[in-house]
């Protein structure tokens, strides 16, 4: 990890300005989640497995686009993008005892990414080659907007108060994985790993979406274009039957964008007022979501003793490595 | 689809490969599409039984336990 990144927050502030779909939808769900993971730090122990898996997943399907489009046929750019897979997983170290590894671990992503490249190796999707000739995939996005926090007079924590100016507009940041010509519409396309079943529920779950129709102002931003939409592209990643692919539509209209951004003044105007009075409330209807807010565990506790469950379950990381908007890939 | 290749898989994909050549490779992605024909067709893949799992408890001194007694109501 770079160690001159940029922090998210204003200095000496928990005030965030540069916000991506991760932090946001922490917010959005719970305010003491996007505490205990934006604020605090804290990861659970296996985070890394379900990370590394996707960083190395789009890693991979990345460079099979690259070579692909340096005019390699699917064999010679399959070829070339296990190599560097298996290169760069060799030392992954992964305790497949337990579920998340036993599904993701060096040798399942080498077979998903196989099954996938071979699945979609002709592929109705076509990338979309930017202006300066690049494949339009792994693109990192950061936009202003013409707004910025609000506060003023924010505590010091040391008794004192001290005004700063307010100058920095809030930042929309993220990676777009690719942004393809599907049947001569501009959708951005996104990858999605998942050991559930690509239902019609699987499906559905990105509409409304946080993440997509931000993907979508963001794709808009980028490339001057017209977007139709988000195409999910999902990868269930199974163990004794053949992983299976599905992709599935979301669009978005123009006056749902502007929706989305207007929301967006609100809830970034919450987090700011959060952040002034060091306090961020637990949403309890949130808990059983998603199969379970993975500090369930831990709010469930007597807050006294809150502390001590996270220490258990939960490693907290040093500032460097905490989930950071403004990291590139 | 071709057999499955000859070489040992775990010994392949335990060697840098970038020291490995395009017919390794082949041999990689082949194994792997053939575990995935395997699996279409409902067949389960072979576990990785890992290091061997028998413990010969008399080479290590010790003895069985006793077998359980079952004792009547």
């Amino acid at each position: 990890m770079a160690d001159t990144v940029q922090s998210p927050f204003l200095p000496g502030t928990k005030i965030q300005f540069a916000i991506d779909s991760t932090s946001l939808g922490y917010l959005k769900t719970c305010p003491r989640l996007y505490e205990y993971i934006m604020i605090e730090g804290w990861s659970p122990k296996d985070d890394s497995v379900h990370l590394r898996f996707g960083i190395e997943y789009h890693k991979a399907l990345e460079e099979y686009d690259a070579y692909k489009l340096k005019g390699s046929n699917h064999d010679d750019a399959l070829a070339e993008c296990i190599r560097l897979l298996l290169h760069r997983v060799r030392d992954w170290d992964v305790d497949t005892s337990h579920r998340p590894g036993n599904y993701k671990n060096p040798r399942s992503i080498v077979q998903l990414v196989i099954d996938y490249l071979d699945h979609y190796k002709d592929d109705p999707a076509v990338t979309v080659i930017r202006e300066d000739g690049t494949p339009a995939t792994e693109l990192s996005f950061r936009f202003e907007l013409d707004w910025g926090p609000q506060y003023n007079d924010i505590p010091t924590g040391d008794g004192s108060e001290q005004s700063m100016p307010v100058s920095q507009p809030y930042l929309l940041c993220g990676h777009l994985d690719r942004v393809v010509d599907f049947n001569g519409s501009i959708f951005v396309m996104d990858h999605k790993t998942t050991t559930s079943a690509l239902s019609s529920y699987f499906m559905d779950q990105w509409s409304p979406s946080n993440q997509m129709t931000l993907y979508s102002i963001a794709a808009q931003v980028i490339l001057k274009a017209t977007i139709k939409g988000v195409i999910i592209d999902g990868a269930q990643v199974l163990i004794e039957k053949p992983n299976a692919f599905a992709r599935g539509f979301t669009f978005r209209t123009p006056d749902q964008l502007t929706e989305w951004l207007a929301d967006l003044r609100y809830w970034l105007t919450m987090a700011e007022n959060y952040a002034t009075m060091s306090y961020w409330p637990m949403n309890d209807t949130s808990c059983d979501k998603f199969g379970g807010c993975k500090f369930r565990n831990v709010c469930s506790k007597d807050p006294a003793v809150r502390e001590r469950f996270l220490e258990a379950d939960f490693v907290k990381l040093p500032e460097e490595e905490r989930w950071n908007p403004l990291m590139t890939r | 689809m071709a057999d499955e290749p000859q070489n040992d898989i775990d010994f392949l994909m335990s060697i840098d490969p970038l020291e490995l050549s395009q017919q390794d490779i082949g041999f990689i992605i082949q194994y792997h599409r053939n575990q995935r024909a395997l699996r279409e067709k409902g067949i389960k893949p072979k576990k990785d039984k890992g290091p061997s799992s028998t413990l010969d408890l008399v080479a290590l001194g010790l003895k069985p336990a006793a077998p359980k007694i079952n004792r009547r109501v």
